[in-house]
């Protein structure tokens, strides 16, 4: 009885260790069905606008003269300049850089860490002896928006190989803590609360969360990465934010990036 | 009778000065005002100690990326008072800057664990 019962235990314990990304993405995505019956999975994309008619229709004609529309422009001008060595930014990936946002971040075996689209192309910049741009300044933005509206209508296909597993338990981890003054987690506001107000915001659900980035911001008046999300989720819930591209930052992006597999990119987009 | 009010006056007039003595040596004195520099020295160190507290815990919590933005500030704030000198104003914010920080540290202590409850099965 004693023998069966610590087999048991060992049993539970051992499940609890062995991480199952996709059976995480199941439980994850029944979850939303559950809670929002009313909302189609694939709709999540839109975020809040999903949720509520009366603001969804108001940035549909926001959409109509799209804030990003600019951003998408320089980034094509500036991603097209080529760098003094001659070489270019399509030297540095896939398909010449057009329409593979669906497969950021990755799990780059050589280094053992998370690439994001972001560092993607500051590794590019660094490898052809150029400066690294600042994360959250407009050139950035615009390169990312260019790239991501070459990728819109493709859907993410995120991969966890097993020598993944531990950023993407990492990013997880970050995803259900709680922390800061108001002990909240992100799961607090998008899961446990979602499609509830916060003041007069709808809390989105995070099986969307990745498809749109970068957005335009009508707080940030420019368009950013959502990185600068998290800093500011982190800052609302009185938690020291972290750095742009930071370790801990990227494994959330790549779990909740691997939550989205399936969903369709439609960024850059535009948020309140 | 006139005795006896004589008596009294004079008993409550040397009870008066008797008591004011003591003020009157610190006015002239030099041994009290070096107490109080000591105890000047005291609440600093004092402030000096628990600050040195709170900054430790705060950088237990920054190491699991649990700090909380107020601790930062209280703390920034308790140094500003301390070096201007106002050592009742550092005392206060150094204390909640400790209670704060020491807040966060269990709440990342907590968190080692408890997450693991809010995955969706």
């Amino acid at each position: 009885m004693k023998a069966g019962l610590f087999i048991l235990m060992f049993l539970g314990i051992a499940s609890q260790a062995v991480a199952d990304p996709e059976a995480d993405r199941v439980a994850f995505e029944k979850f939303y069905k559950e809670r929002l019956p009313g909302i189609e999975i694939a709709a999540h994309k839109d975020g809040a606008y999903a949720l509520d008619a009366a603001k969804r229709e108001q940035w549909l004609e926001i959409e109509d003269f799209p804030p990003y529309e600019i951003a998408v422009d320089e980034g094509e001008s500036l991603f097209s300049v080529a760098f003094a060595n001659g070489k270019s930014y399509t030297d540095c990936f896939a398909n010449g850089g057009m329409g593979i946002k669906q497969t950021y971040p990755y799990f780059d075996l050589d280094r053992g860490e998370v690439i994001t689209l972001e560092l993607a192309i500051n590794n590019c910049r660094d490898a052809n002896d150029e400066a690294q741009l600042d994360y959250m300044g407009e050139e950035m933005g615009n390169i990312s928006a260019y790239m991501a509206f070459t990728s819109r209508g493709n859907k993410f296909d995120i991969k966890v190989p097993e020598e993944a597993v531990e950023a993407y338990e990492q990013g997880k981890r970050f995803y259900y803590e709680r922390r800061g003054q108001l002990d909240f987690a992100c799961s607090s506001c998008h899961m446990d609360i979602v499609g509830g107000l916060l003041r007069a915001e709808i809390l989105s659900a995070s099986i969307g969360h990745a498809t749109h980035w970068p957005t335009y911001r009508f707080k940030w008046e420019q368009i950013g990465g959502i990185q600068r999300r998290f800093l500011q989720c982190n800052e609302q819930v009185g938690a020291e934010s972290l750095a742009q591209q930071s370790k801990a930052y990227r494994n959330l992006e790549y779990f909740l990036t691997y939550m989205n597999n399936g969903m369709e990119l439609n960024g850059p987009a535009s948020r309140r | 009778m006139k005795h006896l009010k004589l008596i009294v006056s004079t008993g409550l007039l040397l009870l008066v000065l008797g008591c004011a003595e003591p003020g009157r040596n610190a006015e002239v004195g030099t041994s009290d005002s070096v107490d109080e520099s000591v105890d000047v020295q005291d609440a600093s160190n004092d402030v000096r100690s628990i600050l040195d507290q709170a900054e430790s815990a705060y950088a237990a919590a920054k190491a699991k990326n649990h700090a909380w933005v107020i601790t930062g500030r209280l703390l920034t704030s308790a140094s500003e008072a301390l070096e201007a000198g106002n050592e009742a104003a550092a005392m206060v914010e150094a204390k909640r800057a400790l209670f704060t920080a020491q807040a966060s540290v269990t709440q990342a202590n907590k968190e080692e664990t408890a997450w693991r409850g809010r995955v969706p099965k």
